[in-house]
This record gives C-alpha cells, sequence and structure tokens, in this order.
C-alpha cells in the first residue's frame, strides 16, 4: 500500500519574466518501509519533489497524496497537522533552533502539537537515547559537532511517528565517517522500525544503501 | 506556551546589545510617564486640598437657583434668607457622609486705614465652621495675629500684600466700606486680629476673611449667600455625586429651588491646572509610545530577518501561522516586561533622590515656595507595565504576521 502519491504533479515557479518548469508531469508512488534515494544533478528538481511530498509547497497541477488523502487542496492550517503528524523532517544544513539544547530541540514537534511536558520531555529523552546522544540532551547546537547534530535533527523527525521522512541531502554537510555513522542510523530505523525515508542525495555510499532509486532530470523522474 | 516563552526569552539575551537598547528606551520611557504621573498625582492631591480646605470651597457648595447666571447683576434675589439657611442646613446635615454645613457671604469693597484706601474682596465666615474647614491658619508661619473670633465681631484678617499697601499691623484699627444690596453705602469699624500670606498672588493683596456676622451687618442682610458642605473624611470621589445627587433630591422634595456645585467644579485653578497637566501627559505618553513602538518593531524586523530559516524550520515541523505570530509577540511582550521592569528600578531611584533631597520650587501665581514631591502610584506603576508590554506586544504583532505570511519553502532557502 503507498503512503505517498504523485499523480501527474507539475511545479512552475516565476523567475521575473520567465516561468521554470521545476517539475514536469511526475508520477511516483512510495510504499510504506521504503528506503528511497531521489538522484539528480543540481536544480533536476529533487527538492522542489520533497517539498511537494512534504506539504510545505503546493503543485501548480496534478495530485499528491498522503495516505490516500491528496493534500493539496487542504487548508495552511490541515496542511501544518499532517506535516506534524506524518511528516519527519531532516534538512542538509540540520535547522536546529540555536537558542534550544537538543532535548528541547527534539521536544520542539511534540510541543507544537500539545500534550503533558513531563510525556513529551521522556519522549524526546528516548529518542535522543537512541540516536546515541544520552551524554549531549543538553547541549546547545553550537556546542555539538556536524554529525551530533544531524543525529538530533533525525530524533527530532522520529519522534512524532511520522508515517515519512523526508531528508534533503542529509550527509552533504558531513564528514566521510560521520555521514557513514548517520546513514546507518537510517538505515537501522528503516530496517527495525519500518521507518519509510525519501531523501535527495548525491552521497554514493548513501545510494549503496536504498531498495530503491529514483532517478529526476529536468523535472521528469527517468527511472 | 512555557517553550515559546524559553524561546523568546534566550533570543533576547542572544542578542544582548540590541534588546539591552529596545528595553532601555522602555525603561526610560516607564521611568519619565511614572515619574509625570507621580508629580502629577501630587500636584492634582495638593489643588485638591488647597481647593476644598486651603481656598475653603469646601466640598458641595448650595446657591440658590439662577445665582450662578445673574447672582453678580442681581445679587439681592439670589440669597438665601435666614430661614432658608436654617432650614436647608437642617436637612442637610441629615445626611450621613456630612461633616457640617456653613453659610457664607462674599462682599466686595473698600478697606481704609483712615488716610489712604483699596479695594478688598472678602468672605464672610463663621470661625468656628471655618476652622473645621481649613484648619487653624494661625498655625502657619506665614500668618501673624489670631484668627477670626466671634467674640471679636469686628476682626478680620488680611492677605500680607493688603497690609503692606496700606501699612496695617496686627491691632490696627480699619475701616470697611461697601453697598448693601438695597445699593446704599455702609461703612463699619474694622480691626486687624490676623495677617496672612494666601498663597497666591492675584489675591494676597485683596483678601480679607471677616466674621459672618459682621458681613451680615455691612450687607444689612440677615441671611447668606451660599452654603458651604463638608464631608467626612474620605467621601471625596464617588462618594461626593452620590451624596450630590441625594441632597438634589432631599432639598427639592422640600420645594427649595437650588443648584449645587462640586468644589472642582468652581476651583477654576485646579481645571486649569489639571487640563494643562492632562495635555501635557498626553504630549509626553505620545513621545514614549513613537519610542517605544519604533524600537520593537525594528528589534523584531531583524529578529524576525535572522530568523527567517527558523520560522521556516517551525513552520515544516507543523507550527500555525499564529504559532508564529504569539512567537514573535511574545518576544515583544517580554521586551515590553522587562523594559517596564528596570524602569522601575530607575523610577525607584528617581523617587529616592526627590524624596531624600526635598527640591522646591515657586509655581506660576504663587506666592510661597512648594515642595516637588513624586508620589509612589501603585495602580499607575502597574497600569504602566501592562500598557508597555502591550503596546511593545501590539509593536511586535507588524513583522510576526510579516513572517508568519512568509512561503515555507522561501523561508527555509533563506540565508
Amino acid at each position: 500500500m503507498s503512503i505517498l502519491e504523485f499523480k501527474g504533479v507539475t511545479k512552475d515557479y516565476r523567475l521575473g519574466e520567465t516561468t521554470v518548469q521545476a517539475l514536469r508531469g511526475v508520477d511516483l508512488s512510495v510504499g510504506k518501509g521504503e528506503f528511497i534515494a531521489v538522484l539528480g544533478a543540481s536544480g533536476s528538481g529533487k527538492t522542489t519533489l520533497l517539498n511537494l511530498a512534504g506539504a510545505i509547497d503546493d503543485p501548480t497541477s496534478g495530485e499528491v497524496s498522503m495516505n490516500g488523502r491528496n493534500i493539496s487542496g487542504l487548508t495552511d492550517n490541515e496542511k501544518a497537522e499532517i506535516r506534524n503528524s506524518a511528516i519527519g523532517y531532516i534538512f542538509q544544513t540540520f535547522n536546529l533552533v540555536p537558542v534550544l539544547t537538543s532535548l528541547e530541540n527534539v521536544m520542539l514537534s511534540l510541543q507544537i502539537r500539545g500534550g503533558r511536558t513531563a510525556d513529551i520531555r521522556n519522549e524526546a529523552s528516548r529518542r535522543l537515547d537512541e540516536v546515541g546522544l544520552a551524554d549531549f540532551m543538553l547541549h546547545r547546537p553550537d556546542k555539538l559537532s556536524g554529525g551530533q547534530r544531524q543525529r538530533v535533527a533525525i530524533a527530532r523527525a522520529l519522534v512524532t511517528r511520522p508515517t515519512l521522512i523526508l531528508a534533503d541531502e542529509p550527509t552533504a554537510n558531513l564528514d566521510h565517517q560521520t555521514a557513514q555513522s548517520i546513514i546507518d542510523l537510517m538505515k537501522e530505523l528503516n530496517e527495525k522500525e519500518g521507518v519509510t525515508f525519501l531523501f535527495s542525495t548525491h552521497d554514493q555510499r548513501l545510494i549503496n544503501e536504498v531498495k530503491r532509486v529514483v532517478r529526476i532530470d529536468d523535472g521528469k523522474i527517468v527511472q | 506556551m512555557l517553550m515559546w516563552l524559553t524561546i523568546s526569552f534566550r533570543n533576547i539575551i542572544k542578542n544582548g546589545r540590541r534588546s539591552l537598547m529596545t528595553v532601555l528606551a522602555i525603561a526610560l520611557g516607564y521611568a519619565a510617564i511614572n515619574l509625570f504621573q507621580g508629580y502629577v498625582h501630587s500636584t492634582y492631591e495638593g489643588l485638591t486640598n488647597a481647593a476644598i480646605h486651603g481656598e475653603g470651597l469646601g466640598h458641595i457648595t448650595i446657591f440658590k437657583k439662577g445665582y450662578l447666571d445673574q447672582g453678580k447683576l442681581h445679587p439681592e434675589r439670589f440669597q438665601f434668607s435666614k430661614d432658608e439657611v436654617e432650614r436647608i442646613s437642617g436637612i442637610v446635615r441629615k445626611e450621613a457622609d456630612v461633616q457640617l454645613v456653613t453659610p457664607r457671604l462674599s462682599v466686595s469693597g473698600i478697606l481704609s486705614n483712615g488716610r489712604s484706601s483699596t479695594i478688598f474682596i472678602a468672605e464672610g465666615l463663621v470661625p468656628a465652621d471655618d476652622k473645621e474647614i481649613r484648619g487653624d491658619l494661625s498655625r502657619y508661619a506665614s500668618f501673624s495675629g489670631s484668627y477670626l473670633d466671634d467674640k471679636e465681631r469686628a476682626g478680620v484678617v488680611i492677605g500680607s500684600e493688603l497690609a503692606a499697601m496700606l501699612d496695617l499691623k496686627v491691632g490696627s484699627d480699619a475701616v470697611v466700606l461697601s453697598n448693601t444690596y438695597s445699593g446704599m453705602a455702609n461703612a463699619l469699624d474694622a480691626k486687624i486680629s490676623g495677617i496672612y500670606n494666601t498663597g497666591n498672588t492675584a489675591t494676597n493683596d485683596k483678601m480679607l476673611l471677616m466674621t459672618f456676622r459682621h458681613s451680615q451687618d455691612l450687607m444689612d442682610f440677615s441671611g447668606a449667600e451660599r452654603l458651604v458642605v463638608l464631608l467626612k473624611d474620605g467621601r471625596n470621589g464617588k462618594n461626593l455625586l452620590s451624596v450630590l445627587g441625594r441632597l438634589e433630591k432631599d432639598l427639592a422634595d422640600a420645594g427649595f429651588s437650588v443648584e449645587m456645585k462640586t468644589w472642582n467644579e468652581l476651583s477654576v485653578f485646579y481645571k486649569q491646572v489639571k487640563n494643562l497637566f492632562d495635555m501635557i501627559f498626553l504630549f509626553i505618553f505620545i513621545i514614549v509610545m513613537v519610542i517605544v513602538v519604533m524600537s520593537v518593531v525594528n528589534t523584531m524586523s531583524m529578529s524576525v530577518m535572522e530568523r527567517t530559516r527558523e520560522i521556516g524550520t517551525l513552520r515544516a515541523l507543523g507550527l500555525k501561522r499564529p504559532g508564529v505570530k504569539a512567537l514573535f509577540a511574545t518576544e515583544g511582550a517580554l521586551l515590553g516586561f522587562l523594559g517596564s521592569a528596570i524602569g522601575f528600578v530607575i523610577f525607584l531611584t528617581v523617587y529616592a533622590l526627590i524624596t531624600a533631597a526635598h527640591p522646591t520650587y515657586v509655581p506660576p501665581g504663587s506666592s510661597n515656595p512648594v515642595p516637588l514631591r513624586v508620589d509612589l502610584v501603585w495602580p499607575v506603576l502597574g497600569r504602566s507595565v501592562l500598557s508597555l508590554a502591550v503596546l511593545a506586544l501590539l509593536a511586535a504583532y507588524v513583522p510576526a504576521r510579516r513572517s508568519a505570511r512568509m512561503a515555507i519553502v522561501d523561508a527555509l532557502g533563506h540565508i
């Protein structure tokens, strides 16, 4: 059963007087528990694909569905709820809130959803422990290495138990060894917990680990 | 909510220098507003006291209907007869909040020392009642001699400038001359029993106080021009109007056609000063408001610009637009609270310095220096904290709204 489906999706951007076609009729289906890499050159439409999958952008035409529900026509609030409950994000530049500790950063998504602070704290601690940062819970991002920051971002993406985790070049800003540990962690979460990953990457090591590759070129899926 | 407060507070600390400038602008605004408010409060208290007790206006004055419009033209028509004075006084005394009711008679004429003369304006009053209203004038440093006494029917107390003009001393003999209501000139002997500084340059060279019976003799009249009502302690304010309403009803029921004025309606000086101070306060408040709003808008706009990617991240995590607005509005309100807190410390420091130094100044129209005082008015201090926090919150709302409307993709791509 597919949890994410693109049907004839196009996306145009206006750049001054010209219109750039970022996606040109994309059809894609992502099943539960998949570990998919989206490959393509810069400007091929990888990030646009992830943005539409994550309900942070709207297609120009076509339909993006999550768990059978068309998310393109939803209101801003409805999309925010879907992002909070069904989608986890891992950004290339980590995007942690600098004034919050690791623990507080992981707690954020659950705080947005609402609930007892003690429960939220416990769940966030457990997730940080899972990604190997039990000793760094009270550290702020500027006191963490790049790999540790990305682990915090992964814990933050996992904490709401989302249907799908989207990662935009998750190892691009990391050194070789750290990138490998992040790849291992994502793979482990996919295999053990059945978390679905859809990520864009240029990292050959990551590509070697995936079960499925989606290649995109000039806004079209070519493989 | 705690998380948003945490983020806001830590961002304020993180951008310490910028936040400090904004907080200081709010703090100085808070201190300026409240020092002026404290000074104005002290001045209003002083003026209220001066009007009710110093000027002897009491709380309420009862006139015959029409007196205020035509009483100066036809004084004989708008006086209370002796019988009316007694009956009205009886009704007023029954009111539980009334401390005393006393008759008054205004007189004007010429005061002479036998060689030269000058004009005077006089109040005929019952000495014992007037002591209850004004206190014992003879205890003031500027008073020499003794106060009016019914036993000394011809005794008068005069302003120090008036005494100087006619070279009158305590114990000097003089003559008061006036026209009776029937138009006849009437002159009576007077003895200077006291000389005092009225505190007002406009009246110090013509004010004369005489006993009520002496003024009746001079006017050849057995009634009174008006009745002054003093309420019991603490009955000013809202109580004043309810007492006024009850008295109006009681007197109307008894068939009297009267009009009543409260002390603040009669004290022209009070009204003028209050209007002036209200205008100055409005001016200061607008200046402070503009400074606070501009500082907060500038700080929050820079904060929004620097944290655009953070806003995009929070939105991607599921934070709704109102949540983003709340986040920045909270930061604005916190700036308002912190500024007010520091402003309160500045206020207390200046307040302590003023209290310790006892500075004095001579206000316009006054012949005596008065102390510069600032009152601690806790409700006003509290309301100012709230007002500035709300103002800062509203000022932060403009950039907060802009940040909330940003497209998530654009915010995430912001460098």
